[in-house]
């Protein structure tokens, strides 16, 4: 065999190699997109059927939502995300403690929402990795009441072993980032004092959770 | 008519008052902790410097939205039929599509100028003067671009924020956009000195009542479940805002997360973060 010869198979076995790693890469990103579609078909699936029945009562459709918020929803980062720099050096007891009500602030707050609008016709449409292992899920339902399509776009990402929503973005308008502007503005007004947002929480959540 | 209307009387002013809106705008920067009190700036949000009058405004607005706009806009949702109010919409959005190519031309968005410039000439036709949009059900949905936009995609800043009588939520740049768009609104210009100039005014007028009869019970719940719906009202006008001038598709969403993304919260030292007590 000449150099030239040689000098091909090197070649080809170059390219051969960076097939195989390409195909790797997109096989192991086509399985995340597979599993996240799961996930996120098992969430609709869930969300329809509890909250569409004629006659859910208030308490069972908070306690549906407290186990959405254990098996979905990653609540280390989101009390972590909205606290914004005022996590800086928190003590964990404090951190448990606003993690505990903020649970509780959303469960009441997608309460009121989910009483209010209807769920229908809800569908999964493209996911899309970002460059920070983060996925977008777009999906959309229809209000039966409006005849109006609205998007949601859920931001999820492996946490452990399992898909964790990070973010609900409604029509483009991120859940998160609208819950961090607020309590930042309030943990600012009030000179820096988290407990003080900890115990405002909790008075809202009673009225939130006795009216949703 | 037109010739006569868009005169170099009338271009002298435009000049004028795009030249007022850079000097404006040039002057929109956050604001300087040194001319505040020490502890005045570590207990307001640097973003909105006003925040006691804005308040006030806002407290005046939510009157008004109470006295006015929520009886008007609910009698408009209850009397008016589904078919009747999205052709008012679609003819307000119709109405504003030139203002919307000129901002893409200026935005240097040919492509988007050259969707604008289709749709309307689509819905002129097929939509009977922008009643019906059969762009939308041909994949051109409607996209609203304005001067302020324009203005931040050349790269001046937000300035502060601001909450103006009856209007709503703002800030200085896009304030200065819509006073400019309000003037150099094509369909003023040639409706100007005519039976038909009142159709600028009836736009503006009847958009805010639209938007707010089809939001009406989104608009209630965000009130009743929100901390501070003043606070809330702030930060969705700053990301829709945000949205429309970055066009911003999925492929660019990690961007509305900041730097807090960056850190995997998992593992972070929290005691790297800047302390939020100082400014």
């Amino acid at each position: 065999m000449t150099l030239r010869h040689k000098n091909i198979c090197r070649y080809f076995h170059a390219i051969l190699v960076f097939c195989a790693l390409m195909v790797l890469v997109i096989r192991g990103a086509s399985a995340s997109e597979t599993e996240i579609r799961a996930f996120a078909q098992d969430l609709s699936k869930n969300l329809v059927t509890n909250f569409n029945k004629p006659a859910i009562k208030t308490i069972e459709r908070q306690q549906v939502l407290r186990d959405y918020l254990q098996r979905y929803i990653d609540l280390d980062y989101v009390a972590k995300f909205v606290l914004g720099n005022y996590r800086r050096g928190l003590p964990e007891e404090k951190m448990t403690a606003f993690r505990t009500v903020l649970a509780e602030n959303i469960v009441g707050t997608y309460a009121h929402w989910l009483k209010d609008i209807p769920i229908a016709n809800f569908t999964i449409g493209r996911i899309i990795e970002d460059n920070r292992q983060n996925w977008y899920v777009e999906s959309q339902f229809r209000d039966p009441q409006k005849k109006q399509a609205i998007g949601l776009q859920w931001r999820v990402r492996k946490v452990g072993s399992d898909w964790r929503i990070r973010d609900l973005q409604i029509e483009g308008i991120s859940m998160i980032v609208t819950q961090r502007d607020s309590f930042v503005n309030f943990i600012r007004s009030n000179g820096g004092n988290v407990e003080k947002l900890i115990s405002t929480l909790r008075q809202k959540n009673s009225k939130l959770l006795a009216s949703s | 008519m037109s010739l006569k209307i868009i005169s170099p009387k009338v271009m002298k002013k435009c000049a004028i008052l795009l030249f007022c809106s850079f000097a404006l705008v040039a002057c929109a920067s956050s604001p300087n902790s040194s001319d505040q009190t020490r502890t005045e700036a570590r207990y307001s949000d640097p973003q909105d410097p006003m925040e006691p009058v804005n308040r006030s405004m806002f407290a005046f607005n939510q009157a008004v939205e109470f006295g006015v706009v929520t009886p008007v806009s609910r009698a408009y949702d209850v009397v008016l039929p589904n078919l009747v109010k999205d052709g008012i919409r679609n003819f307000i959005n119709h109405l504003r599509s030139p203002l919307n190519f000129i901002n893409s031309i200026l935005q240097g968005n040919f492509d988007q100028a050259a969707e604008v410039f289709g749709r309307f000439t689509l819905n002129s036709i097929a939509g009977f003067g922008g009643i019906f949009d059969p762009a939308k059900e041909m994949g051109l949905p409607y996209k609203g671009e304005d001067f302020g936009q324009t203005l931040a995609v050349w790269g001046f800043g937000p300035g502060p924020y601001l909450v103006l009588p009856i209007i709503g939520p703002s800030n200085l740049r896009d304030m200065t956009g819509r006073v400019v768009d309000f003037f150099a609104n094509p369909v003023k210009i040639l409706t100007s000195h005519t039976q038909l100039d009142w159709t600028p005014v009836a736009v503006e007028a009847t958009a805010p009542v639209d938007s707010y009869a089809r939001n009406y019970d989104k608009i209630q719940t965000l009130r009743s479940t929100s901390l501070d719906y003043y606070n809330t009202v702030k930060s969705l006008y700053n990301q829709r805002r945000q949205g429309a001038i970055e066009n911003r598709e999925f492929s660019g969403r990690q961007q509305m997360y900041g730097d807090d993304d960056e850190i995997d919260m998992d593992q972070e030292d929290i005691s790297s973060l800047p302390d939020p007590s100082k400014h």
